[in-house]
């Protein structure tokens, strides 16, 4: 017999995300393929497994004691109240979001280090400026300072 | 009236309101558990995956941007977690040894013993060979066909494009299939 459907894109026919085209050609294959034929019944039996698993069960009491844990600390943290909680506090709070959750940490840093960088920018600017305008005035005053020197020792 | 969505929930718990966040514990604690139970192999470890990974997003609520993938975001958390369980060698062991996945199944209903023990006996050999795929299939799996999860969710939560996503998935149930014909 000449077979050329994977189990994985049977799998896909199973679940009618093939394009039309292959799903008629898998479709027409499934009438002269009898291992294809057992294939098909095996991914629905598993399919409707599936469907019908139940998630696994946590003993109501551990779940009642774990969500008393997890809502004292969510009290206690609520963000708003941030602000009063200590530096200490704070920063290991953050390396338990950091071992924990890559995905906050990176965006978390990532907007650190973006709003770090503005601030250096703006630093970098002022701190530019003040010198220009001063290193202008310095410049201005003596040019006038050597003008006025000039003409005042320029004999009348 | 229509129940908060869970960024809703998040910016509310934000606002200061721990009330909001108790309903996200309610709405996702199973899914947590679940996920950690197949993940781990391990009751103890699941549970505290389940707790350290509310307590991660307590803490990161005040960085977390409201774009509609919450749940995602958390199964990240709890994914990120077990994988760094199932570093140490110790549970590598663990999991191989213990695949007993049943210990805190309900009661079925209404169905005679023999079927209620055929169906049990089915979903028993089934949770055993999702337990034994590949992690990456295994994950993608749980959270497309037990957590009915989204493509682009599954996407978001693996850090994966969507059709690596689907190739899994569909490799998953392939590898499944096998066992069963
Ligand atoms: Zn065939």
């Amino acid at each position: 017999m000449d077979c050329n459907v994977s189990y994985e894109e049977l799998a896909r026919f199973v679940a009618g995300e093939l394009d039309d085209e292959r799903t008629r050609e898998v479709f027409d294959h499934l009438r002269v393929c009898e291992s294809c034929r057992k294939r098909r019944i095996a991914l629905e039996t598993v399919d409707a497994g599936l469907a019908e698993m139940p998630r696994i069960p946590l003993a109501s009491r551990t779940g009642e004691e774990i969500k008393g844990k997890v809502l004292a600390h969510a009290q206690r943290s609520t963000p708003c109240e941030c602000g009063a909680a200590t530096a200490v506090e704070a920063e290991s709070k953050q390396s338990v979001i950091d071992k924990a959750a890559p995905f906050a940490k990176a965006k978390r840093r990532g907007r650190f280090v973006l709003s770090g960088e503005a601030v250096n920018i703006a630093l970098i600017v002022a701190m530019v400026s003040i010198i220009v305008i001063a290193a202008l005035r310095s410049v201005g005053e003596r040019a006038n300072g050597t003008m006025t020197s000039v003409s005042e020792n320029l004999p009348s | 009236m229509t129940a908060p969505s869970d960024d809703q929930l998040m910016l509310m718990y934000r606002a200061g309101d721990p009330r909001a966040f108790e309903q996200l514990f309610d709405r996702y604690s199973g899914m947590v558990y679940n996920y950690a139970r197949f993940a781990l192999s391990d009751p103890d470890a699941a549970e505290d995956v389940l707790q350290e990974s509310f307590l991660s997003v307590a803490d990161a609520a005040e960085g977390y941007e409201p774009r509609g993938f919450f749940k995602a975001w958390l199964m990240r958390i709890a994914r990120n977690m077990c994988l760094n369980r199932l570093k140490s060698a110790t549970a590598r062991r663990q999991r191989v040894a213990a695949l007993d996945l049943t210990a805190g199944d309900p009661p079925s209903r209404d169905q005679g013993p023999s079927e209620a023990l055929e169906t049990r006996e089915r979903m028993d050999r089934l949770r055993g060979l999702i337990a034994a795929l590949p992690e990456n299939q295994r994950d993608a799996l749980l959270l497309y066909a037990v957590e009915q999860m989204s493509y682009n969710e599954i996407a978001e939560t693996m850090d994966a494009p969507v059709n690596t996503v689907k190739t899994l998935i569909h490799r998953a149930r392939a590898a499944l299939a096998r066992s069963f014909e």
